[in-house]
């Protein structure tokens, strides 16, 4: 909570910071900026909330042996992880939404301001929108999902939270990177087993819908309906994975 | 397996607890008894062998819904009241919500909690956890109470109303598996016991079974002039034993006083 809580002002007083960065605009306008900004933080933070959360719900519960009189009431081990799940999920997405409502108003603020500035300091473009930000917090929140899911599979398993934590962070780095370092290898029987395996681990960059909605060109619902679905898959596949290790957990 | 070691936990245990009786559950550390009891609960499997409780699975929610549990040391969420606690575990339990909130209340108050009804559990005192734990595994009045070291970390007095408790459960009808360290407390509470080490369950049956003369080939008594027991006393090295004096121990002592001292309302 008090992580969760830290992160949260962090991002909210980043945001706020970022109003006056104008120093640093690296050629994109204002509003974009902050865009961008934001965008970062709800990642980069929220990747940390989820990691770290994930990791104090479910691993904590054995650690710190809560789960022994829990489990010994009428709960089957699998309820217990889907409440976990969702329970880490509602904390993440009640991070992401109050990264948002931050970002909008930072956004709007900075907006009824700009015309008040001389052209000069603008950039041909200073528009962003605003669904476009929403849109793109809805799709980080199944993100996080995603990386939650892989979170409490390593919990299930990990004898130390250090161990989890590391995992959590791991996975997410290599997800970030998946993308890139695939489209590197070249062609070949070996290359195209190694890409093969590398469908275990989700390519989390798939959801960085920065560019697309900041600049107002807007996304496609069948698009984000394919997100989801990814989302959904990823998070079912890690998430039954985190159950069958948690079934045969000894107490 | 620890440290490329494999660890024997509990070996070729065979139990069978009476319903509606008192069972003690006894051995060293490491014996294997709380591991016997996470195999009660579901929480551990046993690599062979079986076991049944009401003729089913641990591992059936629909049994366990029937097992109150209290563990060893307080696992509970600090940061819960004590009401919290069990409305939380009273839903786990599927108690409508009306009855659950007058359970609970019922029996926070029967284990002298109803002051600290809305205090977080982390200002709890050790006794006042272990109280908390009873209300919980009694939560949904279930017909199998699992006590793991029920006195660990109380004070004699509390010990002792652990003890009245039990009572109160065999004459309710419930069936108890309880497992203490103290065995006075035991010898005095349990239909029958089972001594276990290294997992292996040495002897099983009831006191009387496994005392001679059923626990009591010592004598105390009272009442009775100074030349009266010296005569006993010579009456029992006439005939082969011995006589004296065993007095009160430490517990005894320390129990009386401080029940004394309750009862005074803490008057000088």
């Amino acid at each position: 909570m008090r992580l969760f809580l830290l992160l949260a002002v962090s991002g909210v007083v980043s945001l706020a910071g970022g109003l006056y960065f104008q120093e640093f605009n690296l050629g994109s306008s204002e509003l974009r900026f902050i865009a961008d900004f934001g965008f970062g933080a709800m990642t980069l933070l929220g990747s940390i909330v989820t990691v770290v959360a994930t990791v104090q719900l479910l691993f904590g519960e054995i650690e710190h042996r809560t789960i022994l009189p829990i489990l010994s009431k009428p709960v089957r081990r699998g309820e217990f992880l889907v409440g976990k799940l969702l329970g880490a999920w509602l904390t993440i997405c009640s991070f992401v939404a109050i990264l948002t409502v931050a970002l909008l108003l930072a956004l709007f603020i900075r907006e009824q301001q700009l015309p008040e500035l001389t052209d000069e300091t603008l950039g041909a473009d200073h528009s962003v929108s605003y669904l476009g930000v929403l849109v793109f917090a809805g799709v980080q929140c199944f993100r996080l999902m995603v990386l939650a899911s892989i979170t409490a599979f390593f919990s299930g398993y990990a004898s130390s939270s250090m161990f989890a934590v590391f995992m959590g962070f791991f996975v997410w780095v290599i997800g970030q990177l998946r993308g890139s370092l695939v489209a590197q290898w070249g062609e070949g029987f070996g290359q195209s087993v190694l890409k093969l395996l590398t469908l275990l681990i989700p390519d989390l960059r798939v959801f960085d819908l920065g560019t697309q909605v900041i600049e107002g060109a807007g996304v496609a619902p069948i698009s984000i309906a394919g997100l989801v679905c990814y989302a959904l898959v990823y998070t079912v596949l890690y998430g039954s994975l985190a159950a069958l290790v948690l079934k045969h957990r000894e107490f | 397996m620890e440290k490329g070691h494999y660890l024997r936990a509990v070996d070729k245990l065979t139990l069978n607890i009476p319903e509606g009786s008192v069972f003690g559950l006894l051995g060293p550390n490491g014996s294997g008894k709380s591991t016997t009891i996470r195999m009660l609960l579901g929480l551990s499997e046993p690599s062979s062998g079986g076991i049944q409780i009401f003729g089913g699975s641990a591992k059936d929610p629909a049994v366990r819904r029937r097992i109150g549990y209290l563990p060893d040391a307080p696992y509970y969420h600090k940061f819960l009241t004590g009401r919290e606690l069990l409305r939380f575990f009273g839903r786990l339990l599927g108690i409508p919500k009306t009855d659950l909130e007058r359970q609970s209340f019922a029996l926070l108050s029967q284990f002298g909690l109803a002051d600290a009804i809305d205090r977080k559990l982390g200002a709890y005192s050790k006794g006042m956890l272990q109280r908390l734990g009873f209300a919980q595994a009694m939560l949904g009045d279930p017909e199998i109470l699992i006590l793991d070291e029920p006195t660990a970390g109380v004070d004699p007095v509390g010990a002792s109303e652990v003890g009245v408790f039990v009572r109160s459960l065999r004459e309710r009808g419930k069936t108890v598996l309880l497992c203490s360290h103290l065995l006075t407390q035991v010898q005095g509470l349990c239909d029958a016991v089972g001594i276990m080490n290294r997992g292996r369950l040495l002897a099983a049956g009831s006191i009387e079974t496994l005392l001679p003369g059923g626990g009591n080939s010592r004598l105390a008594i009272d009442g009775l002039t100074e030349s009266d027991l010296n005569e006993i006393a010579r009456l029992a090295e006439s005939k082969g034993g011995r006589a004296f004096s065993i007095g009160d121990d430490l517990e005894d002592i320390f129990r009386k006083l401080v029940i004394a001292d309750d009862k005074s309302g803490g008057a000088p």
